[in-house]
């Protein structure tokens, strides 16, 4: 497997290589304007220049490289699970599942939101929600969504392309089915008592990427691999179509199932950011709807996404950015260099001292009264044969370079912007990774409470070890828990919340488990604090069975019998300890049934034995 | 087309052909996997997955490489055409009060059942889709459609909303093409009675009413009031969030992972 990502890798980098090298050549033998370019080091500069990516590629990868700053999350395979910043949500699409993550994904946690809405109404989620549509609206979309970043990427692949249409427009309202799908299902099933965020499960790109793929492919997740079934296959191939789709169709996410997007698209109106039509500037020619490759009616519908790739198509300059004229300047005709944000990065920043293949040949403007206009004129406006006085005066105009542009305000205003973003973004990066590290768990060995003086040999959760003891508060009634006073039975520990779909489902046939079963020790032991699992239970009549609750020991944000026993933040866990305190079973695999939970239980017990 | 477009053309077609099929193949290989492994009740594991996944190391390698070689071709993109809709209200105000003779005749009565076509597609088109909205709430207003077994009821729910959901689209594009068709018609028809006409413009034709209400809307005081509104309500449902614990059920959720919420099941 090394050799076969070294393999690959080198064959990327020369790949890469090459792709430069064909570029440049095909760039100096004149690429698609067929003007020849001298080769120079200038030229070489140049090329780097006009190539460079844009703002709004800049800012997309900024914004993806800061929901993902816990970078030591990806070498380690934990989430980050620090209370710091995880209650915020990020406004894209970016799955809090991700083990680089360091903020909530709003359409999951609006999801979880719904989920709960039968115990509290779902304000804080709203309430974001409403908070970035107002600021940013579909702004997020074109430019702090890492998935429309992955899915443009994507798009540049030289293949034909689906152009959009009529049809792709009706298309496109199919976001808002699915839409009205991830709300209303975690609400109907709130009314069963199931936490179920629908979009999460069965349809996220993201979270089958960033979650659960980013997840398996850390060695130290190999337990993840039993979960894998049906679901994860559905997942799997629907990522793939995703990103198949996003080769020959711009935005295929973006445009026709994301319901992030359709929530936002409602704001686009009346959002503090975004594009605007000058409507005493434009003349309806319908340029930059025929341009935008989204299904825009017109710009600044609810299908733009803001991303100011029109801006610079308008022949007469009606489209501007929204927002505040400190930060940012209506487009007019007197500027140069057009200030919207699609050009290339050189280009707006000013840096533009070179001469890029376009300067070469300029039109004559006389309203422009420049040495460079001097000399275009001379050499459009003398076609015959010259004398040789006339000859060395146009060498020398042709010598001089145009006035170089004085770097104004905005200039130093921009380039204090991106560094103050650079400061943010590498703060981040120390804080995330080596500020803001949790402690090591603390394994003291523990003691035989019928023999204090004797240290109990070393204890651990895999399979074949001595598991650790521990002692949990039971649910509905007094009392306590204490593994290795149950000892002489095999106990099956199930740990499970409130707000985890699998946990609550398979509960029932885990109380089947000790109905048909009353040789086992069953208990179920609650993770995570601040819910009312009394009244939870009660509404599912979990308080007549005859299975075993208990509560979790919390410690700040950490389930600490759960940490105990091997988990890692991934709910549910099952975990079997035969007669004598050796661990026969542990898995975070959740049962669909309870024949499957039956034999996976009475395997593990012959297991155990032999 | 030159020599040089032609194998443009033709290198982007066969790149497209090998995306589609290294992305089928990527699925196949995972439907096999599951499907093996669902006598054995063993469908992933990590020495399962890596030999699936060197065997196709050499085709995602090849595709790599095509996709970079196809890099340094320029990409062209086609300019899509204006629409007729477009057209036809742009020139809608230039439509003259009056006009005499063959030409202007046929061309009104050219006009006027274009429009009438469009309006009654877009009415049948929306009462289908109205109807499909029906289904679709009947079904999910009934709770007995949705059982503990939530796989089970989201393949029953696909089973039934999405042909009807299918359908609506469905008709919708088709409503769009048909539009489309006689929107160009009208078009047609509208610059013929412009040609044709007196000369005196129709004008604005919109209903004072509705200009009013547009012109209400799309004023600056009224954009600034609703965001007032939506920044109030953005703000105390924040607060009223985060008193009641929704913020602390954000943090629970988002650090902890629930395995088949990530497609882990």
């Amino acid at each position: 497997m090394i050799i076969a990502i070294i393999v690959v890798s080198v064959i990327a980098a020369l790949g890469l290589v090459m792709f430069f090298v064909a570029k440049y050549l095909n760039w100096r033998r004149g690429g698609v304007d067929g003007v020849p370019r001298k080769p120079s080091w200038q030229g070489v500069k140049t090329w780097f220049v006009t190539h460079a990516p844009s703002k709004r590629r800049l800012i997309q990868v900024y914004a993806m490289l800061l929901y993902n700053a816990n970078i030591k999350g990806y070498i380690s395979g934990e989430i980050y699970t620090s209370s710091t910043t995880k209650y915020m949500c990020v406004p894209g699409l970016n799955c809090y599942s991700c083990p680089g993550a360091v903020g909530a994904c709003p359409l999951g946690a609006l999801q979880n939101a719904l989920a709960s809405s039968n115990t509290r109404a779902p304000y804080y989620m709203l309430g974001i929600i409403a908070l970035f549509g107002l600021i940013c609206a579909r702004t997020v979309c074109g430019f702090l969504c890492p998935v429309g970043m992955c899915q443009e990427l994507l798009y540049k692949i030289r293949t034909p392309k689906l152009k959009k249409s009529r049809v792709t427009r009706v298309l496109s309202y199919f976001k808002y089915v699915i839409l009205a799908l991830t709300i209303a299902l975690p609400i109907i099933y709130a009314g069963l008592q199931l936490p179920l965020p629908p979009f999460c499960k069965y349809v996220c790109p993201a979270g089958t990427f960033e979650g659960a793929i980013l997840l398996l492919v850390n060695p130290a997740n190999e337990g993840y691999f039993v979960q894998l079934g049906g679901q994860f296959t559905w997942k799997f191939a629907l990522l793939i179509a995703f990103v198949v789709a996003s080769i020959f169709i711009f935005r295929v996410f973006c445009r026709f199932i994301c319901p992030l997007g359709a929530i936002y698209g409602f704001f686009n109106k009346f959002a503090l950011i975004g594009v605007t039509v000058d409507k005493n500037d434009c003349t309806e020619c319908g340029l930059c709807v025929s341009h935008c490759k989204m299904d825009v009616k017109r710009v600044g519908d609810h299908e733009c996404i803001n991303c100011g790739e029109c801006i610079s198509v308008c022949p007469t300059k009606a489209i501007s950015w929204k927002g505040s004229k400190i930060f940012l300047h209506k487009n007019t005709l007197e500027e140069p260099v057009a200030t919207e944000e699609a050009k290339p990065l050189a280009v707006t920043a000013g840096a533009l001292s070179l001469k890029t293949p376009a300067d070469e040949i300029k039109p004559v403007d006389a309203s422009i009264d420049t040495a460079a206009n001097a000399a275009a004129s001379v050499i459009s406006e003398t076609p015959e044969p010259q004398r040789a006085e006339e000859r060395s005066a146009e060498r020398r105009t042709k010598k001089t370079e145009p006035p170089k542009k004085k770097r104004g305000a905005r200039f130093w205003a921009e380039v204090a912007a991106w560094s103050v973003a650079v400061v943010v973004l590498i703060t981040a990066l120390i804080f995330y990774n080596f500020v803001d590290v949790p402690k090591a768990d603390e394994n003291t060995p523990p003691v035989d409470p019928d023999n204090p003086d004797i240290v109990v040999p070393d204890t651990g959760y895999k399979v074949g070890e001595i598991a650790p003891d521990f002692t949990v508060k039971l649910y509905g009634e007094d009392g306590e828990f204490n593994l290795y006073s149950n000892r002489g039975k095999v106990t099956v520990i199930n740990f499970w919340a409130t707000w985890c779909n699998p946990c609550v489902a398979e509960i029932p046939y885990f109380n089947d488990l000790v109905v048909g079963h009353p040789e086992l020790n069953v208990i179920a032991i609650h993770g995570s604090s601040g819910d009312d699992v009394n009244a939870f239970m009660a509404v599912r009549g979990w308080d007549e069975y005859e299975l075993t609750f208990a509560q979790d020991n919390i410690s700040g944000d950490k389930c600490l019998t759960f940490r105990l026993l091997g988990g890692r933040n991934a709910w549910p866990l099952t975990v079997i300890v035969d007669e004598n305190g050796k661990v026969i079973y542990n898995s975070p695999k959740s049962f669909h049934s309870y024949d499957e939970l039956e034999k996976a239980v009475l395997k593990a017990i012959a297991d155990g034995k032999a | 087309m030159n020599k040089t477009e032609k194998i443009r053309l033709i290198y982007s077609v066969f790149l497209g052909v090998f995306c589609t099929a290294v992305g089928i193949a990527i699925i196949c290989v995972a439907a096999d996997i599951y499907y093996s492994g669902a006598e054995t009740g063993v469908y992933y594991t990590r020495e399962i997955a890596a030999d699936r996944i060197l065997k196709l190391t050499i085709p995602c390698v090849l595709l790599i490489v095509a996709i970079i070689i196809g890099a340094t071709f320029p990409l062209v993109m086609s300019r899509v055409r204006p629409k007729a809709e477009d057209g036809v209200k742009r020139l809608v105000s230039r439509m003259p009060t009056d006009g005499s003779g063959e030409a202007y005749e046929t061309a009104a009565r050219e006009y006027d059942k274009a429009k009438k076509v469009r309006f009654f597609v877009w009415l049948g088109a929306m009462a289908l889709v109205l109807a499909a909205a029906i289904v679709m709430l009947w079904y999910l207003v009934d709770t007995s459609h949705f059982s503990l077994d939530s796989t089970a009821s989201m393949l029953a729910l696909v089973k039934v909303v999405m042909p009807v959901t299918a359908a609506a689209l469905v008709v919708l594009a088709a409503a769009a093409v048909v539009n489309g068709i006689f929107a160009k018609k009208q078009l047609a028809a509208l610059k013929s009675l412009i040609k044709n006409g007196n000369g005196k413009q129709r004008g604005n034709i919109e209903p004072q009413l509705l200009a009013a209400i547009k012109s209400f809307a799309n004023s600056n005081i009224t954009v600034w009031v609703v965001r007032g509104i939506v920044f109030a309500i953005a703000v105390v449902f924040i607060i009223l969030g985060v008193l009641n614990g929704g913020a602390t059920d954000v943090l629970v959720k988002a650090i902890n992972i629930c395995t088949e919420c990530i497609g882990l099941g």
